[in-house]
C-alpha cells in the first residue's frame, strides 16, 4: 500500500499543479471583454491565435497570447485592428466568400472599432 | 529579316511614345519641421539609416538615380514612392497621431527584423541601404523606446 502511495505521488501532484494552474487562469479573467470576444471569436480567431494554420496572420496577431504584449504592442495592434475593420481588409474577402457566416456585421466592426479606441485611450493615460 | 526590322521598331517606337508620360516626381523639401528625425529626435547614427535605406520611398523627397526618368522604370518607381508614402511619410511625422506613430514605430521594426523592408529590388540596386542585423537591432531598441516615451507623453 505504502509503495503504490509513493508511485501515485507524481501523478498526484501533477493533477494538482495543472489544476492550480489552470484556476489562477480562471481567476485572472479574460482581458477581453465578453461580446467583444463573441465578435472576435466568430470573425478572427480562427485564424488569429496560437495553432491556426495561417502562420503570418498568428505572428501578426495572435489573441491567444494578448496578455502576453507589451503596452506598446497592445498600441499597435488596436491601430491596425481599427484600420483593417475600417477599409474592410478585414476578414479577407476570400475567407468571407468561404465562410459568409463569419463575416461580422455593421453593427459588430462599430462595437470592435469603439473597443479598440476605448482601450487605446486607456493604455495611453 | 524584314519582320525583325519591323518588331524592332515597334519596340522603339513604343519605347520614345511612353517617355512623354512622366509622373511628377517626388522632390519636396528635405528639410520640414515635421521630420521624423527632427520631432523625433533620432539619434546620428540612426537618422543615417533611415535616410539612407528608407527616405527615398517613406518622405517627400527621393534621391533619383539617372535611369529614373526613362519609362518605364519612372512608373515603377513612382509606384513605390506612391505607395511608400501611404504607408508612412517620414516628412509629415509629426502630424501623425499618437496612436499611429506607436504602431509606425513597432512596424518599422517589424518589416526590417521580417527582411520585407527594405524591399528587395530596391537593395538590387541600392547595396548600400541594406540594413545588417546590428543596425535593425538598434532600430528595434531605438524603436521601442521612443514608441514607450510616446505614450507617456501628453
Amino acid at each position: 500500500m505504502k509503495t503504490r502511495f509513493w508511485i501515485l505521488l507524481p501523478g498526484i501532484m501533477l493533477v494538482l499543479a495543472v489544476t492550480l494552474l489552470s484556476w489562477k487562469d480562471i481567476q485572472k479573467g479574460p482581458s477581453i471583454p465578453e461580446d467583444v470576444n463573441t465578435i472576435l471569436s466568430n470573425s478572427c480567431y480562427g485564424c488569429h491565435s496560437t495553432g491556426a494554420r495561417a502562420e503570418d496572420a498568428v505572428k501578426a496577431l495572435d489573441f491567444k497570447k494578448w496578455d502576453e504584449y507589451k503596452a506598446t504592442k497592445k498600441v499597435s495592434l488596436f491601430n491596425e485592428i481599427h484600420e483593417v475593420l475600417e477599409e474592410g481588409k478585414m476578414p479577407p474577402e476570400k475567407f468571407l466568400n468561404k465562410n459568409p457566416d463569419k463575416a461580422p456585421s455593421a453593427e459588430d466592426k462599430e462595437k470592435i472599432m469603439k473597443w479598440t479606441k476605448e482601450e487605446t485611450a486607456k493604455l495611453m493615460e | 529579316m524584314r519582320k525583325v526590322y519591323a518588331i524592332l521598331g515597334f519596340t522603339l517606337l513604343v519605347l520614345i511614345l511612353i517617355q512623354f508620360f512622366r509622373p511628377e516626381k517626388n522632390l519636396g523639401d528635405i528639410d520640414t519641421h515635421d521630420d521624423f528625425i527632427q520631432v523625433s529626435q533620432v539619434p546620428d547614427t540612426l537618422a543615417r539609416i533611415f535616410l539612407n535605406s528608407c527616405y527615398d520611398c517613406h518622405s517627400n523627397y527621393t534621391k533619383y538615380p539617372w535611369y529614373a526618368s526613362i519609362a518605364p522604370v519612372s512608373w515603377y518607381l513612382n509606384k513605390h514612392i506612391v505607395e511608400g508614402k501611404a504607408h508612412l511619410n517620414f516628412s509629415s511625422w509629426g502630424i501623425i497621431d499618437k496612436a499611429k506613430k506607436i504602431s509606425l514605430l513597432d512596424n518599422i521594426c517589424e518589416e526590417c527584423s521580417d527582411g520585407v523592408m527594405p524591399l528587395k529590388s530596391y537593395l538590387l540596386i541600392h547595396h548600400h541601404a541594406a540594413l545588417s542585423p546590428q543596425e535593425i537591432a538598434a532600430i528595434c531598441e531605438w524603436a521601442e523606446k521612443e514608441a514607450m516615451e510616446i505614450m507617456k507623453s501628453e
